[in-house]
């Protein structure tokens, strides 16, 4: 009788949450990897473009053509990356974290200037030093998760 | 300060028709093992409240949300510093910081 009434009165009720704001705890800092390498990867290309050695036409139409593409991804990519470090830096990592890695936030920091540089640039430079910066927070983010994840990229 | 909850028996399913405990139904796997998704639980409003205690307090950004996780630490101004059991499926103090009393529904007390 009781049991009956009990379950009666807890049909339809409240929700108490247990969960975290993202999908629960799914990250993986390689999202942020692909994007950075595909922002080196058009840097390399913006780079090694040749500009065609006749007046022809059509022949500039394409190089603008690739060359607008190139860029279109270059600038597209480094956001991602930018967004995707962002998603680990805020909701990933927690102050536990900070206390064993106290340069973490220079290193997220930094990481995401190098991100506007890529997207706002042509350099190799800051394309490579984005992928050393998103190395570095791979080898962070896994010692967190005590798993040994070797570093490795798709080119 | 216990790390178990009681299952309730037939003095607290009295309490919650004489409307001195809510039931809430969990969703999400912060206070797993002990809790898991789908798991009811009965809550006390007028119970004491230690570090140890598992809570039920408003969600300080989410309006109309409620959350269900442990008190790690009350300060001496009366603010709670809530965590979940499972910290890596948990949003908790780490995150959103300390929780007025005000914000606090009640004491989890048992589950059903």
């Amino acid at each position: 009788m009781l049991n009956k009434i009990t379950e009666k009165l807890t049909r339809n009720i409240e929700t108490a949450e247990a969960h975290c704001d993202g999908p629960c705890g799914v990250y993986d800092p390689s999202s942020a990897r692909i994007a950075a390498e595909a922002a080196l990867s058009m840097t390399k290309k913006i780079l090694d473009l040749k500009a065609p050695d006749s007046s022809d036409s059509q022949a500039w139409v394409a190089f603008h053509n690739t060359m607008a593409r190139y860029i279109a991804i270059k600038e597209e990519q480094a956001q991602v990356a930018k967004d995707e470090l962002l998603i680990l830096w805020t909701d990933y990592f927690k102050p536990a974290h900070l206390e064993k890695y106290p340069n973490l936030h220079d290193t997220f920091w930094k990481a995401a200037k190098l991100c506007s540089s890529v997207k706002v640039e042509v350099s190799r430079e800051h394309a490579d030093e984005l992928m050393d910066a998103v190395k570095e927070i791979h080898g962070i983010f896994w010692a967190t998760k005590d798993r040994d994840v070797a570093w490795y990229t798709a080119a | 300060m216990s790390r178990d909850l009681p299952v309730a028996g037939w003095k607290d399913q009295v309490l919650l028709i004489l409307r001195r405990r809510t039931a809430f139904v969990v969703d999400g796997e912060s206070m797993s093992p002990l809790l898991k998704s789908g798991d009811k639980i009965l809550v006390d409003p007028r119970a004491s409240i230690a570090v140890g205690d598992i809570v039920l307090a408003h969600h300080p950004y989410t309006q109309g949300s409620k959350l269900i996780k442990r008190v790690a630490e009350i300060s001496t101004s009366g603010e709670y510093f809530l965590t979940g059991d499972n910290p890596e499926y948990s949003t908790d103090s780490r995150t959103f910081g300390k929780i007025h009393t005000a914000d606090i529904v009640g004491k989890v007390v048992c589950k059903l």
